[in-house]
This record gives structure tokens, C-alpha cells and sequence, in this order.
């Protein structure tokens, strides 16, 4: 899209949007980078993020970040090229400690940077670099140095808000030349063009999604020339390429381990194929070039209903929505059919030459991005494997409770556990369904509110005879003690351990905490989303009684003497 | 490309940057008449153009372009001397 078309189709998703939720973004800079704000907000609000990006004066990273402290998201463009009034001219003629002074002095500056910014949910900072301007490949500059040295201090020493952002990949991709306009850049120090913004908003959107919990959950993919060379309807078990020893077997060789580092990060893999299921499953557990296997797999749809139908049918067995899925495909009437019928799902195709399949896949991978990866992220593909398994241990007892006590659950409640506090803090940013006020906070909020003595945060996890769920709920109680009031100020639970009754269990050990604590009541608060209808009437079933409702919200007030505990015999409780 | 055509994309660039509808752009345009027409928006306005039309714009050019007449002006020659 050119940039006249993104600037009027931004105005227009504006008008939209305009009574949708708004998230502020903030730019600081150094450099004039007027031309990112139409940029990344078109790029934000197109995935459904009503983003108001404003632009920080020019030079005044330090100044602008102490006033931008509560943005959502803050970029980072500090140019090396332009600092202290173009440093890197004359760096090449400093010595070391020269070197080192100014190393000193960014250093000190970085601090003060990293403190004004620690409330903002997402820094993005992009790495410093001059390979904009440097083309010598014989020996290393002064500059390089510098900027390794910063690039350095910052990994080891910025807060865990703040995602260092490498913008060397863009220039690498699309040549220096065409993001790096020498005209702009003397005339207005502006030096980045317009296809280098519209490749730096597309990479650095996905973190920002990622933190509002709108980032791409599962890969599903076609099997024919997708994960191999060949049909394997018509050319069998035997003719099917995807082993290193061919040209054509070596690129789907490539493509199955991009996609299989994607499952090691946690991301839930699925196959959605016109094709026997048990050839299929042949190919999985037989096929020797496979590195792809069953197990990796969490769910998969072979058969020859439409492919809409079945992507449907697999979000709803993942319990995610339709625009968590990343769908890959080589055929283009697959792609348009799902362009066409499922909008939400991200499609990607198959290039005709094959050999561009594996960049494609690269390209891509920052879809998945996620700030921090926890022990969670790294075992969810081996859960949504053991979900199929319940399916279908599911089937085979007659009534729910029958199936839910042959489950064996066990459950595990504690409260102001610091070591949880970055999944707990993932799950307020990831879980829209299950949610009673969708509050978000990050990893030092929910520290701050640990510590706090005025505030418990309680965790949930569990566990059944197939696995470990892990930690899969939160609440957050506000302790009133003037007032022998809590306040359930977030309860959440994650939509995989739904159906087992465990929330019921959950929240009537947090109410008897409260109890127990000597507060004499407890109040609670509804408030509707898009998502979180299914949890309209959860105090209701509680016993809590209405005290007010306006406009969608309802509060809620419960006398803890009148409280009667939810239990289920099914349910083993460990505080 | 025709004068017309050239005239009929120059417009729609100005009209997508400007938010103004194309009806209601003429010769006479300028920043007096089009309050969204203000420095910021010029410089999309050249960058765009640049990129539609795949040229550069002088800096001397780009201070000419006081009202549409002249920035399809500028347009043209640009893009007759490619």
C-alpha cells in the first residue's frame, strides 16, 4: 500500500474505531520520524488496536520520557548517527578513553531513560547502529564499538519492559538504499523512508499485540507441499519429499524445523489437510524424513469438508478465536477461501517458488512473538496435546461428573508468590474470555500489588491424571480494612482448564480467605467485553447479590456470614 | 501518461493525504483553502508523491508547490525529464 492510500485508510479505521478502547503510543526520538505515526497506527488499529501514536519532540528523548511514563506502548528511535550533534563524524578520530567517556555519559543517560519509562507496558528500543552509514567490511570503527558496548549494557541492565528492537535486519532485508533517504536525512534529519517504516511497524506490531493478548496462538497447516513435496494421495507414502538429500525435500526440511522451534516456544501446532486421516497419520509416525510428529500435534482435520468449516472446528476445540490461527496453504483457492470466509485468520501461502517457502516462514516468525518466554509458553504445545487426549477420554464415560471424577483433579491455591508473578502477569494480558474485569497489569505491577499488604494475589493451578495445566488462574483481592471490605479486584481463569467446575472451587477459596481474614464482606465486579459474556451471571451462581448496575457493569456484595462454599467431591483442594 | 490521467492521480494523492474529497480540489487549491494543508501534511504530501510517481522532489520544488495547479506542474516536469 502506498503511503497517500495507508494515510486516508488510517483516517478512516480512525472514525471506526473511535468508541473503541484507545491505546496511546508514544514515539521518542532524536531523529524526525513524522512519517511512523500514520505508519504504525494504520498498522495497529488493521489489527483491531485503536492505537494513537504521538511523535515526542525532536531530540528530547530524555525530556519527553518523563512525560510519557503511562503510555502503553513506547518506541525508542536513539540514532546513534545523530547524537550530540552528529557524534559519528567525529568518531572515528577519538581514541579509547575518549571512546569510553561517551560510553559513560550514554550510560548514564540510558538510566535515567529506564527509570522514567518503567511504568509504560512495552518499551520497544531499537539496538543502536550505524551500519546505515558504515560499508567498510576490512576492520571494525570506533562507533561499532560504542554501539556494541551500549547495545550490550542495555540487554544486561534494562528493565524487563523494555524489548530491544534490531533494526539491522530491516536494512539487511531491503538494502540500506532504500530505507536510508541521504536527502532527508540532511535536509530534515529524517532519514528513514517510507518502505523502512512500513517494515518496522509490521515487526514491531506483533509485541505490542502480544502484551494485549492479541497475538497469534497456533499454527495450522495444509500437508501436501506444505510440509512435504508432493501429494500424497496420488504419489504414496514412498513418493512424498522432504528429506536434505533433494533440492525440493531439503527447502520442506527447512520449513518443518522453522516450524518446529515455533512449537518449542509454545506455539500450538494443527493440521488441516484434504486427505485419509490414516495416511496421514502414517506420514507422522512412519515417514523417516518427518521431524514433525504426532505428538507436536494438538489437534488435526483430515478430511474433505471445506477448510473454513474445519478451522472453525479446531479454534473451538483449542478454545481460541479464529484470530489467534496463523493458516499456511499452498494452494490459492485454499487461501482465498479462507481470506474470504474466515477474515481473522492470518493466511499465509506457499510461494510458487518454492525456495522463497522457508524466508516466507522467517518472515514471519515475529507473528508469534512473546515478550517473555515462561516455563508455560514452553509446554503449552504438550498441553493442547493432552486436551485431544481428554476429548477422548470424554467420550467414553456417559455422565460429565463421571468423567470429571475419572480425571483425577487436583488443584493447588496460594497467594503473593513473587516467583509467579510474570505469568500472572501473561495471563491478565492473554485471557479475554474467562475474565471478570479484563484488567491488565504488568510483571512490576503485580510484584508491586505482591508485596503490598493492603492486596493479596492469589494463583490457581491443575493438574489431572494426563498432566500438569499449570498455573491457570489468578485473583487479585483489595483488602479494605477500615471498612472489613475485600474487593476482588481481577479473577480470571484460562479458557483450557474450563468445564471441570474448578472456578467455582477457586473463587470460594478466595471468599474464605477473605473470611478468614476477619472481613465481614466482599464485593466484586462484572464488567462486559466483546469476549467475556460467558462469565455474566458468575457471581450471580455465587450468591452474590446485585448492588448496582450501569452501563453493562454490575457490582456485586456478598456478607461473608451468608457465605456457602461451592464443592465438588471430584475436586482435590491443596492451599 | 496523458495530461488527464496524470491530473486525475495527482489529485488522488492530494485528496488521500489531505483528507479532502477530489471534487473538491481545483487549480486554485492551496494551504488558504485546505486548513488540513499545513507544514506536516505538505511533507507527506512531497514524500507521497515521490512515491507514487517514483521521482524526487527538489527541495526549491517542493517550496514552488503553493497550490495544486503547480504541484501537477512540478508533477509533470518531473516525470518528462525522468
Amino acid at each position: 500500500m502506498k503511503y497517500h492510500e495507508i494515510i486516508q485508510a488510517n483516517r478512516e479505521l480512525a472514525q471506526k474505531q473511535e468508541s473503541a478502547p484507545r491505546y496511546s503510543v508514544s514515539v521518542l526520538a532524536n531523529i524526525a520520524v513524522a512519517q511512523l505515526r500514520e505508519i504504525l497506527e494504520y498498522t495497529l488499529r488493521r489489527q483491531g488496536v485503536n492505537a494513537v501514536v504521538e511523535v515526542g519532540g525532536f531530540d528530547n528523548i530524555i525530556q519527553d520520557s518523563e512525560k510519557v511514563a503511562d503510555a502503553d506502548l513506547t518506541v525508542v528511535f536513539w540514532e546513534f548517527a545523530y547524537i550530540a550533534g552528529g557524534l559519528y563524524d567525529n568518531s572515528r578520530r577519538l581514541n579509547r578513553s575518549q571512546a569510553e567517556s561517551i560510553e559513560e555519559s550514554l550510560r548514564s543517560d540510558l538510566s535515567i531513560l529506564f527509570r522514567n519509562l518503567r511504568s509504560s507496558s512495552l518499551v520497544l528500543f531499537n539496538k543502536f547502529s550505524v551500519r546505515a552509514f558504515n560499508y567498510q567490511i576490512l576492520s571494525t570503527e570506533t562507533a561499532e564499538e560504542i554501539c556494541l558496548e551500549l547495545n550490550r549494557h542495555i540487554g544486561e541492565n534494562a528493565p524487563r519492559n523494555l524489548t530491544l528492537v534490531n533494526t539491522e535486519k530491516i536494512l539487511a532485508d531491503l538494502s540500506v538504499g532504500r530505507c536510508v533517504d541521504a536527502r532527508y536525512a540532511y535536509k530534515a534529519k529524517s532519514p528513514y523512508t517510507l518502505p523502512f517504516y512500513n517494515a518496522y511497524a509490521a515487526h514491531i506490531a506483533p509485541a505490542f499485540l502480544a502484551i494485549l493478548g492479541k497475538m497469534k496462538k497456533a499454527l495450522i497447516l495444509d500437508c501436501d507441499n506444505t510440509l512435504w513435496k508432493g501429494t500424497l494421495g496420488e504419489d504414496g507414502l514412498e513418493g512424498i519429499e522432504m528429506s536434505g538429500d533433494t533440492p525440493d525435500g531439503s527447502v520442506f526440511k527447512t520449513a518443518q524445523n522453522l516450524i518446529l522451534d515455533l512449537h518449542s516456544q509454545g506455539v500450538v501446532l494443527g493440521l488441516c489437510t484434504k486427505n485419509e486421516a490414516r495416511d496421514i497419520r502414517e506420514v507422522l509416525s512412519t515417514h523417516p524424513d518427518m521431524q514433525l510428529k504426532m505428538d507436536h500435534i494438538a489437534t488435526y482435520r483430515a478430511n474433505w469438508s471445506d477448510k473454513a468449516s474445519n478451522l472453525i472446528e479446531i479454534a473451538h476445540e483449542l478454545n481460541i478465536g479464529l484470530d489467534s490461527i496463523v493458516y499456511v496453504d499452498d494452494s490459492s483457492f485454499e487461501i482465498n477461501y479462507i481470506t474470504d470466509a474466515l477474515p481473522a485468520v492470518t493466511v499465509l501461502q506457499v510461494p510458487e517458488n518454492i525456495f522463497r517457502y522457508p524466508q516466507l516462514l522467517r518472515d514471519n516468525l515475529d507473528l508469534f512473538f512473546s515478550p517473555a518466554l515462561t516455563e508455560e509458553d514452553r509446554h503449552r504445545g504438550a498441553r493442547y496435546k493432552s486436551v485431544s487426549m481428554r476429548r477422548a477420554e470424554e467420550k467414553r464415560h456417559s455422565s460429565i461428573d463421571e468423567y470429571l471424577a475419572a480425571l483425577k483433579l487436583k488443584a493447588g491455591i496460594g497467594f503473593d508468590d513473587r516467583r509467579n508473578a510474570l505469568r500472572i502477569s501473561q495471563l491478565t494480558q492473554r485471557t479475554n474470555q474467562f475474565n471478570l474485569t479484563t484488567r491488565r497489569y504488568t510483571e512490576s505491577e503485580i510484584c508491586e500489588l505482591i508485596d503490598d499488604k493492603f492486596h493479596r494475589v492469589f494463583d490457581f493451578r491443575l493438574c489431572d491424571k494426563f498432566g500438569d495445566y499449570g498455573l491457570t488462574g489468578v485473583a487479585i483481592l483489595e483488602i479494605e480494612p477500615g471498612k472489613e471490605l475485600a474487593v476482588i479486584d481481577t479473577f480470571l481463569m484460562s479458557c483450557r482448564i474450563l468445564g471441570r467446575n474448578v472456578e467455582w472451587v477457586f473463587c470460594s477459596n478466595v471468599v474464605a480467605h477473605a473470611k478468614e481474614m476477619g472481613l465481614t464482606a466482599i464485593s466484586a465486579q462484572y464488567i462486559p467485553t466483546e469476549k467475556n459474556a460467558q462469565v455474566q451471571s458468575f457471581y450471580d451462581h455465587l450468591g452474590f447479590a446485585v448492588v448496582r448496575t450501569d452501563e453493562g457493569s454490575t457490582s456485586y456484595r456478598l456478607q461473608l456470614s451468608d457465605f456457602v462454599p461451592k464443592r465438588f467431591d471430584y475436586i482435590e483442594v491443596d492451599e | 501518461m496523458n495530461p488527464e490521467s496524470l491530473r486525475h492521480q495527482v489529485l488522488r494523492v492530494m485528496s488521500n493525504v489531505l483528507g479532502v474529497s477530489v471534487h473538491d480540489i481545483d487549480d486554485n487549491s492551496s494551504n488558504d483553502t485546505i486548513t488540513s494543508w499545513d507544514s506536516v501534511r505538505h511533507i507527506d504530501l512531497v514524500m507521497s508523491l515521490e512515491e507514487e510517481f517514483d521521482i524526487e522532489i527538489e527541495t526549491e520544488q517542493m517550496l514552488d508547490m503553493m497550490n495544486a495547479k503547480l504541484v501537477i506542474l512540478i508533477v509533470e516536469e518531473l516525470l518528462y525529464s525522468k
